[in-house]
C-alpha cells in the first residue's frame, strides 16, 4: 500500500451511487495491489456480516406505527437546555460563570479607582481585545475540562485515566504555536468537551 | 410550485399512495396525508430503528426513539428541501433524538438477547452469536464514530450525506469511518477473516 492507494475510498466499490467507471477503477487497483486487495477482502467480509444481520432483522411491530400515529398531532415539547445537558456540564458552566462574575467584581473597583479622564463617547463602546478574549475563552475551557475530568475520574478510576490520556494525546496533536493554531485548539477542545460530556453521561451509573 | 427549495404541497398526483413516486409521497405526507406518511414510516422505520438500537443498545429505548424521530419528521416534513433525500434527513433527526435520550437517561443498558428468525436451531444460535459479537464490537466505539460507521456500512449513505448528518468535514468523515473500521476489526480479529 502506498500513499497513492485509495485506502479510504475503497469501500466506494459497494456504495450504490458509485459510477461504474469508478468502481472498475477501484477494483482494478485492488487486483494489482496486494495490500488493497486484502483490504477489499476485509471490506467484503464486513459488508457480508452487516448484510447477514439485516436479513435477521425482525419486522417493525405494527404497534410502533400506532403509537407514533397517536402522537402525530401533539404539540411540541420544549426541553430547556439545562434539563437536557448533563450535570457535569451544568456544574462546569456554572462554576465558570461564577468565576467570571467574581473576577468582574474584583476588578471593577480597581478600575474605577484609576482616575482616568472621561473617554470620548465613541470610545466608550465596549471593545474586546481579541487576544484577551482568546485567553479568557481558553481559561474557561480549561476550567470546564478540569471539572468534567474530575467528575469522570471520580467515577471511572484507573480505566478512565487511560481513556483521558488517549483523548488528550489527540488534542495535543494540534500544536498551539500561533493564534490560528490556538483558535483551532479551542475548537478542538470544544469537541473534546463534547466527547468528555458524552463519556461522563454514558458511564454515570 | 415550490418556494425556497422547500417541499410545497400543490403538485400531488392523484391515485393510491402506494403507486406514487417517492417525491410525490413525501409531498403528500407533508401536506397532511396520513396514508402517505404511514407508507414513509413503513419504508424507513426499519433502518431508523436498527440505527437507534445500535446506538442505544436497548430495544425499548430504540422503539421510543424511532417513534420520536417520526413524530418530529412529521412536524418538520414541510422543511425538507426539494433536493434533500428523506432517509439521510431522518437519520439526522434520529441522531439528535439519540443524544437527547442519552442525556435523559443515565446509562445505555445492554440489549437483551433477541429471538432471531432462522431456519434451524443451529442457524439461530450461530446468527445470534454473530450478531452478539458484532454488537459488542460496535459498542466499543465512541458514539460519534459508531454512528458514522453504521451510516456508511450498514445504511450505505454517501460520505457527503454523513458529513451533513454529523456536521463534519468530508475529511473527518472518511477518517473517522476508517478508524472505526480498524477498531471494529481489532475487536473482531479472526472473525471477519473467517467470514470471507
Amino acid at each position: 500500500m502506498t500513499e497513492l492507494c485509495p485506502t479510504l475510498e475503497l469501500d466506494e466499490v459497494f456504495a450504490p451511487d458509485t459510477p461504474d467507471a469508478r468502481r472498475d477503477e477501484l477494483r482494478a487497483h485492488a487486483a494489482a495491489c496486494v495490500a488493497c486487495g486484502q483490504e477489499l477482502l476485509l471490506l467484503t467480509a464486513e459488508r457480508a456480516r452487516f448484510r447477514a444481520r439485516q436479513e435477521q432483522e425482525p419486522a417493525v411491530p405494527a404497534a410502533l406505527w400506532h403509537r407514533t400515529r397517536a402522537r402525530l398531532g401533539e404539540p411540541r415539547l420544549i426541553v430547556r437546555w439545562w434539563q437536557s445537558a448533563g450535570r457535569g456540564v451544568v456544574w462546569a458552566l456554572g462554576g465558570a460563570m461564577l468565576a467570571a462574575a467574581a473576577a468582574t467584581l474584583w476588578l471593577s473597583p480597581r478600575m474605577n479607582d484609576q482616575a482616568r479622564p472621561a473617554a470620548p463617547l465613541h470610545a466608550r463602546a465596549p471593545r474586546r481585545d481579541p487576544l484577551r478574549a482568546l485567553v479568557q475563552a481558553e481559561e474557561l475551557n480549561r476550567a470546564a475540562i478540569a471539572q468534567l475530568e474530575r467528575d469522570y475520574l471520580a467515577r471511572s478510576g484507573r480505566r478512565g485515566e487511560d481513556r483521558l490520556r488517549a483523548l488528550r494525546t489527540e488534542l495535543a496533536n494540534a500544536t498551539p504555536r500561533d493564534l490560528g493554531a490556538r483558535t483551532q485548539v479551542l475548537f478542538a477542545s470544544s469537541e473534546y468537551l463534547s466527547s468528555l460530556e458524552s463519556i461522563v453521561l454514558e458511564e454515570t451509573p | 410550485m415550490q418556494s425556497d427549495g422547500v417541499h410545497a404541497v400543490p403538485v400531488i398526483p392523484a391515485g393510491p399512495v402506494g403507486m406514487l413516486p417517492h417525491d410525490s409521497l413525501v409531498a403528500r405526507a407533508a401536506g397532511g396525508d396520513d396514508a402517505a406518511f404511514r407508507l414513509l414510516f413503513e419504508r424507513h422505520a426499519g433502518p431508523i430503528r436498527r440505527f437507534l438500537r445500535d446506538l442505544l443498545r436497548d430495544d425499548a429505548a430504540a422503539d421510543d426513539a424511532t417513534q420520536e424521530t417520526f413524530v418530529r419528521a412529521h412536524r418538520r416534513l414541510h422543511t425538507l428541501a426539494a433536493d434533500q433525500k428523506l432517509l439521510p434527513w431522518l437519520f439526522g433527526i434520529a441522531r439528535n433524538v439519540f443524544y437527547e435520550q442519552l442525556r435523559a437517561r443515565n446509562r445505555p443498558r445492554p440489549s437483551p438477547d433477541q429471538d432471531s428468525h432462522g431456519d434451524t436451531p443451529e442457524h439461530r444460535i450461530l446468527a445470534r452469536e454473530a450478531d452478539r459479537k458484532l454488537q459488542d464490537a460496535l459498542a466499543t466505539l465512541s458514539h460519534e464514530r459508531r454512528a458514522a460507521l453504521l451510516l456508511r456500512v450498514d445504511h450505505e449513505l454517501g460520505y457527503e450525506e454523513i458529513g451533513r448528518i454529523m456536521n463534519w468535514s468530508l475529511a473527518k468523515v472518511k477518517n473517522e469511518i476508517h478508524r472505526g473500521r480498524l477498531e471494529l476489526r481489532e475487536q473482531l480479529s479472526g472473525y471477519l477473516e473467517g467470514a470471507q
